[in-house]
């Protein structure tokens, strides 16, 4: 099957998510693809189990496809290591995709947008799919050619890191954004600005010891007592 | 936002983005302990879950006999120690305390299991087990850490009427 195609119907995968058995009926629909366009005789029992729970990060399936596939043809054990790489995968997938690229992306875009608000829905659309369609395109075939361990793709590309430096990335360009709308809506003010980056560090600060949603709910009171205070 | 205590968490998908984003990262933990007998003895997962913890976490993966009391008190408060089921928990009973914090997290739903919350689905040899358990210690069911928490208190009555 081509990589494109497979693409294509990855991106039906979870459409019947449920609390049963999660994304495992969106699995076994795309072993049942493969299998056929391929050619590629799976056993009854085997196909009917892949119906069970599973559940993993959306953007990797088609890298534990590929290596369920890889191992299956193998007769080596697919379906314990679709279980390990299901939680595995799904954490490195929920931290880069969900917890580091979603809000970069935004921010990002937000700052586009300040000055033109299409190309900021553009950007943010383009952006964050760009990660979204490489792993899912590039995903089959590295499952295949490594098998169980695909983890290796991973190290090698050091994805475990990417989230960290993408928040670095993201925390920086929400400065910028802060920054730029303060310049916009009240103009260059070197108090205000030193105002504002001094209360973001307090808040970083704080939100190293604490909750980061209440650091950022103390930092706002501290703001609007010095601003009732001092006046603006 | 802070538990204090070491975790003991039930979740048959071990480490996966809850447990990241959710409790290692929100509780700013410094050490995951994975107990499971066939992950320590193979060096291929030992790498695979080696890899998908973040670098300021360290990670112990121990065999279910290697985990004594005297590992325990080694253990810092920032900790969170991972078992497959039930009956994995059930079987540290000796080695548990009201010291720590007991969740069950995620638990699949599989043929005769009875639905507690979204991902936690028990048997009745299970409910047995954790109702022995909570005559002990508490026992918190939830995935995350700021969700409200399911009471275990009526597990007796889903037995008697489960038979």
């Amino acid at each position: 099957m081509k990589k494109g195609l497979i693409l294509l119907k990855s991106l039906f995968f979870t459409a019947n998510q449920n609390i049963t058995n999660m994304q495992g009926t969106g699995y076994k629909y795309l072993v049942d693809e493969i299998s056929n366009k391929n050619k590629i005789n799976i056993d009854n029992e085997t196909l009917r189990n892949q119906l069970g729970y599973f559940n993993s990060h959306p953007f990797m399936i088609n890298f534990i496809i590929g290596m369920w596939f890889k191992e299956y043809l193998n007769k080596g054990d697919p379906d314990y290591f679709k279980k390990v790489y299901g939680s595995a995968l799904a954490a490195l997938g929920d931290s880069f995709f969900w917890h580091t690229l979603r809000p970069l992306s935004f921010v990002l875009s937000a700052i586009l947008a300040i000055y033109e608000p299409v190309v900021g829905l553009i950007f943010y659309f383009v952006f964050f799919n760009i990660f979204h369609i490489f792993f899912l395109w590039i995903g089959f075939d590295a499952g295949f050619k490594l098998g169980k361990e695909v983890i290796s793709w991973f190290n090698y590309i050091k994805f475990n890191s990417w989230s960290k430096y993408g928040d670095l990335i993201a925390v920086f360009g929400f400065g910028i954004l802060l920054s730029m709308l303060i310049k916009i809506n009240i103009g260059f003010n070197v108090d205000l600005l030193s105002l504002v980056s001094f209360f973001a560090v307090l808040g970083f600060l704080f939100a190293k010891r604490l909750d980061v949603s209440l650091a950022f709910i103390v930092a706002l009171i501290l703001l609007l007592l010095i601003v009732y205070v001092r006046g603006m | 936002m802070s538990i204090g205590k070491i975790i003991f968490r039930v979740d048959d998908r071990l480490i996966h983005g809850q447990v990241i984003e959710g409790w290692v990262k929100y509780l700013k933990l410094k050490d995951l302990v994975l107990l499971n007998d066939r992950i320590a003895g193979d060096p291929l997962q030992k790498m695979i879950y080696s890899s998908i913890v973040p670098p300021e976490c360290t990670l112990n993966i121990l065999n279910k006999s290697n985990f004594t009391a005297d590992f325990l008190y080694k253990l810092t408060n920032k900790t969170m120690i991972l078992v497959e089921s039930v009956k994995d928990l059930y079987e540290l009973k000796n080695i548990l305390t009201a010291d720590y914090y007991i969740n069950v997290g995620c638990v699949a739903s599989r043929e005769h299991k009875i639905e507690i919350t979204d991902t936690v689905f028990l048997d009745l040899n299970e409910i047995k087990m954790l109702s022995e358990l909570r005559e002990l210690y508490d026992i918190h069911i939830k995935k995350l850490p700021w969700e409200t928490e399911v009471e275990i208190k009526n597990f007796l009555y889903l037995l008697e009427e489960n038979g």
